[in-house]
């Protein structure tokens, strides 16, 4: 099973990644090489859209959490977005994922992002 | 049903590792929770020994038995590297926020939850790693 990456732009500070096929041994360092593209920017807010993702292994695991922590440094956060059951229950087992940064539909995604936004104005 | 096939231990052989699960087990059958942990649980493995049991420039082959009964799927992995016991590698410490967290270790430990039994021996020159992943 092989990996595909989508990148599209949501604004200056937010960015989406749709990941899509199979984060393993073999193919996750094409996503980490893209996480650092992309982190070289000016995004502050990441978006991993797993709907499409079928299979990871500890070092896809390996590469969300790299983009956590070097976003953390900058002030941002990474969001992960509708995840498979399996993907999820192996995030869990690894107690990787404060739920606040987890989403299962745009709807949900985009209400917190408008919050957030809000925020900022304020 | 029993399947076996042997890898030269690289990283780039896993992708045939893959093929060989999904060739001994059955889709129509398993579950596809129980597929996905297995396929997790070997590639932790495989990759283990690559990465950690092989001196330098050595080759080394990875033999895999796939067993299927009507209550588990039993995984038999040997390989002819340098005696390392995985089931050692220390915990990932998850009470630690995830930013200061050593990235080291999770493999590992994923093979432990997901699996029902994991099993580490060395006979003779040989490092044999078991698991079993029941059927329910």
């Amino acid at each position: 099973m092989s990996l595909s990456i989508n990148r599209s732009v949501r604004s200056p500070s937010i960015l989406t990644l749709s990941v899509a096929g199979s984060l393993d041994a073999n193919t996750s360092s094409r996503l980490e090489v893209e996480v650092k593209e992309v982190l070289k920017g000016t995004t502050r807010s990441l978006i991993f859209d797993f709907e499409s993702l079928e299979f990871i292994s500890s070092a896809g695991i390996r590469v969300v959490l790299m983009a956590q922590k070097k976003l953390k440094l900058k002030g941002g956060s990474i969001i992960v977005l509708k995840m498979q059951p399996q993907i999820r229950k192996v995030f869990e087992i690894i107690k990787a994922l404060p739920n606040a940064t987890v989403f299962s539909s745009v709807e949900e995604l985009d209400d917190y992002l408008a919050e957030m936004q809000n925020k900022f104005q304020e | 049903m029993k399947l076996t096939d042997e890898f030269e231990a690289q990283i780039e052989n896993l992708e045939q590792v893959n093929d060989f699960l999904v060739r001994g087990l059955d889709k129509d059958i398993l579950r596809q929770t129980v597929l996905f942990d297995l396929k997790l649980a070997i590639e932790e493995i495989f990759t283990n020994i690559v990465r950690h049991g092989l001196k330098k420039e050595q080759i080394a082959t990875v033999t895999i038995q796939l067993r299927v009964d009507e209550e588990s799927v039993q995984v038999e992995i040997c390989d002819t590297g340098k005696a390392f016991n995985p089931l050692t590698t220390a915990d990932p410490d998850l009470d630690v926020p995830l930013e200061e967290r050593k990235l080291g270790g999770m493999g590992i430990f994923l093979v432990k939850q997901l699996m029902d039994h994991v099993n580490y021996r060395r006979v003779e020159n040989i490092n044999i790693l078991t698991l079993r992943k029941n059927i329910d």
